[in-house]
C-alpha cells in the first residue's frame, strides 16, 4: 500500500476515492464512439478542478512565499536551516504535483481533438524527450514499427514518455535498463508493447499499478501515484487498454492497445 | 468616452506597464516580488477585482501594455472580465494573459475564444513567475529592454 501519512496525502487519499468511485460508471458505457462524450466526465472533472483549484491555490502560495522567505534568510541560515528549508519545498512542491496530477487525472481526454496519429512519430517524440535520462541512466531505447490510430498526439507522447521514464526508473541496480517499444497492427489495433529489463513487477500487483494512488515501492519518492492510472485514462479515452503483460523475462512489458484509424488519408487499414 | 490604448511600437526606454487584477493579496506580493527579480523593467499595477480595473482604464490611472488576471475571482470572474475589455472598442487590444492556480483544458478553449492572449496555469515556484514575468515582452513583440534596474509601482 501507498505510505502515505501526511493529512495532505489522506485528503488526496479522500478524493482518490471519490474518482474511483465514478470509474465503474463510465466503465460501463465505454466504447468506440466514446471519445469526447460528456456526462460522467464533466462531472468529475468539474469536482476535481474545484478541489484542485482550491487546494492549490495555498499549496502554490505557500511555497512561493516560502521561497523568498528562505532566500531573504539565506545568509543567516545555519546548515541546518537550509536543510529544513529544503525539505519544506520539496514537500510543498510534492503536494503541488500531486494536485496537478489529480487535476490531469480527471481531465483525461477532455478537451482534445482526436485525429489520425501516427504511433511512430509519437514513439519517436516520446524518446526524444527522455533522452537526457536515458544517457544518464546509461539506457539504450530501441523502437520499432508504427501504426495510425486515432488519438490527440500530445497525449499519446505523453503516455508513452510515462512509459518510457518509468522503465527508466525502476531498472535493476546491476544492469544499464534497455528498454524496447514495438508497434505491431493486427486485428484492427495498434499494439505498443514497452518492454524493459528491468525490476518488473509480480503478476498479483499488475492490476493494481493503475489504481490512483498506488506505489509499489514508496519509498521511491519521486512518483505521484498517478502515472500509470493517467496512462490508463487518457488510452481508455481513446477507446483502447493499457495493462502489463506477462513477461518470460524479468523486467516489465506493457501493452497498450488502441484502435486502428480508418481514415481516407490513410492506407493499408491504418498501417503506416 | 477615451481614447483606444495605444500600442507601443517599443518600449521607448520606459518600464513595461503590468497590470495584475487578482483577489489574492499575495499574489500581488509574489508579483512585486518576482517583478523585482526579473530581466525587464516592470512597472505593475494591482487591482483586487475586475470592475476596479475597467474603471481604473476608463480614468486612465492605468495604462497597460498587458494585463495579467485571475481567472477565478467573485463579483467578477476572469472570464467575464476578458469579455467586457474585448467588448469595448477602447479596450479590446489590451493583451490579456489569463492565469489559474488549475486550468481545466476546457479553459483554453472557451477564454482564448473570449479575447485572452494567453492562458497559463500560475508557475509553482518562484523561479517560473519570475521566468514569466520576464517572457512578457517576447510575447508582446516588443525589444527585450537591456536594462536589468527595478521599477515596481503599485
Amino acid at each position: 500500500m501507498t505510505a502515505i501519512e501526511t493529512n495532505e496525502g489522506a485528503v488526496a487519499l479522500h478524493l482518490a476515492g471519490a474518482l474511483c468511485a465514478v470509474e465503474p460508471i463510465e466503465g460501463a458505457r465505454r466504447g468506440a464512439d466514446d471519445v469526447g462524450v460528456v456526462g460522467v466526465d464533466d462531472t468529475l472533472d468539474a469536482f476535481a478542478h474545484e478541489v484542485a483549484h482550491d487546494l492549490r491555490a495555498p499549496v502554490r502560495t505557500a511555497r512561493l512565499l516560502a521561497d523568498r522567505l528562505v532566500a531573504d534568510v539565506a545568509d543567516d541560515l545555519s546548515e541546518r536551516g537550509s536543510d529544513l528549508a529544503a525539505r519544506l519545498d520539496t514537500a510543498l512542491a510534492q503536494m503541488d504535483h500531486m494536485i496537478l496530477s489529480m487535476l490531469d487525472y480527471a481531465s483525461g481526454t477532455q478537451g482534445t481533438t482526436p485525429i489520425p496519429t501516427d504511433v511512430g512519430d509519437a514513439v519517436h517524440t516520446a524518446a526524444s524527450l527522455v533522452e537526457a535520462d536515458a544517457l544518464v541512466a546509461g539506457g539504450r531505447i530501441t523502437t520499432s514499427g508504427s501504426a495510425v490510430v486515432t488519438a490527440t498526439p500530445t497525449l499519446l507522447v505523453r503516455v508513452i514518455q510515462n512509459l518510457l521514464t518509468n522503465a527508466l526508473k525502476y531498472a535493476r541496480p546491476d544492469a544499464a535498463p534497455t528498454i524496447a517499444v514495438t508497434t505491431t497492427a493486427f486485428d484492427g489495433e495498434a499494439h505498443i508493447v514497452v518492454e524493459d529489463n528491468g525490476l518488473g513487477i509480480p503478476a498479483c500487483d499488475r492490476e493494481r499499478v493503475f489504481q490512483l494512488l498506488e506505489r509499489l515501492e514508496p519509498e521511491r519518492a519521486s512518483g505521484s501515484g498517478f502515472g500509470l492510472p493517467i496512462c490508463r485514462r487518457i488510452i481508455r479515452g481513446f477507446g483502447g487498454d493499457i495493462t502489463i503483460a506477462a513477461s518470460d523475462t524479468p523486467g516489465t512489458r506493457v501493452h497498450v492497445r488502441l484502435p486502428l484509424a480508418l481514415h481516407p488519408e490513410h492506407d493499408c487499414l491504418g498501417v503506416a | 468616452m477615451t481614447a483606444p490604448h495605444p500600442r507601443p511600437p517599443g518600449l521607448d526606454n520606459r518600464p513595461l506597464r503590468v497590470t495584475v487584477v487578482d483577489d489574492d493579496a499575495n499574489e500581488h506580493l509574489l508579483v512585486e516580488l518576482a517583478a523585482s527579480e526579473a530581466t525587464v523593467e516592470v512597472e505593475v499595477d494591482f487591482f483586487v477585482d475586475g470592475r476596479e480595473l475597467l474603471a481604473a482604464l476608463a480614468d486612465q490611472r492605468t495604462t497597460p501594455d498587458v494585463v495579467m488576471v485571475d481567472l477565478r475571482m467573485p463579483t467578477m470572474d476572469g472570464r467575464q472580465l476578458v469579455a467586457a475589455l474585448s467588448a469595448s472598442p477602447t479596450t479590446a487590444a489590451i493583451p490579456v494573459m489569463v492565469l489559474s492556480s488549475a486550468v481545466r483544458p476546457n479553459d483554453y478553449r472557451t477564454v482564448l475564444e473570449g479575447g485572452a492572449r494567453w492562458v497559463e496555469t500560475k508557475p509553482g515556484d518562484f523561479e517560473g513567475l519570475v521566468s514569466l514575468i520576464a517572457s512578457l515582452p517576447r510575447r508582446l513583440g516588443l525589444p527585450t529592454a537591456q536594462t536589468t534596474s527595478m521599477l515596481v509601482g503599485s
